[in-house]
């Protein structure tokens, strides 16, 4: 549900580094983005499947355009700041990222649930869709990292 | 006076490199350099699947590229 909702800008240490090599932690984005009014708070993790195209694998291996593709979560975050009047912050991995663990942490934050559900979902589904990163490499379990 | 090209993922694969400096010889098109440079033609045939960007904004294969351009080659994303 659209809103004219003023947008929330974010503070600068929640957008530094929307891509990183380091795993990825989901309760630190929250922390940068929590105030008083906020009654809803969401965190999505992506994690790496065991299984590609039915066989095994041990890793994914990712790569971005790296000015390109922090242009873009950018973009996005600001489109869902400015539909929904929620704060929010995303982390994508780029590099090796092992079966279990995240490649994707996107924090949502708002004072109900409904907007923050939404957006949630706006910025996930645009990520996919938008953003200039790959799956170069799938690892099969038992390869050399 | 060049122009920087990259690859990404399947580009790469396709082109056998993950960047290319060429030399600017004038002001061409996207889809002329293709046309010009054979290290470049395993792209020809892929124009329907790839997006380019120049100087990290998208652009069509008509953008005409200038010296000290970087031209991206981008194949269907799959970030998440």
């Amino acid at each position: 549900m659209a809103t004219n909702a003023p947008s929330c800008p974010p503070s600068a240490a929640a957008e530094a580094g929307l891509l990183t090599e380091a795993p990825l932690d989901a309760e630190s984005l929250l922390r940068g983005l929590a105030g008083l009014e906020d009654g809803a708070a969401l965190t999505f993790l992506g994690i790496v499947r065991g299984r590609e195209n039915g066989r095994p694998i041990s890793a994914i291996v990712y790569e971005a355009y790296r000015g390109m593709a922090e242009k873009e979560l950018s973009k996005i975050l600001s489109e869902a700041r400015s539909r929904w009047p929620v704060k929010a912050a995303v982390r994508h991995r780029t590099g090796r990222v092992a079966v279990g663990q995240a490649s994707l942490a996107v924090a949502v934050l708002g004072a109900h649930r409904r907007e923050a559900f939404e957006a949630l979902h706006y910025i996930v589904e645009q990520i996919k869709a938008r953003a200039a990163i790959w799956k170069i490499r799938f690892e099969q379990a038992g390869e050399p990292a | 006076m060049s122009i920087k090209l990259l690859f990404f993922a399947q580009c790469a694969d396709w082109v056998r490199r993950r960047e290319l400096e060429l030399p600017w010889s004038g002001p061409a098109t996207v889809a002329e350099l293709i046309d010009r440079h054979e290290i470049l033609s395993a792209l020809k045939q892929r124009r329907d699947v790839l997006k380019v960007a120049v100087n990290e904004e998208l652009s069509g294969f008509d953008k005409e590229i200038q010296d000290g351009d970087e031209c991206a080659f981008l194949p269907p994303v799959s970030g998440g």
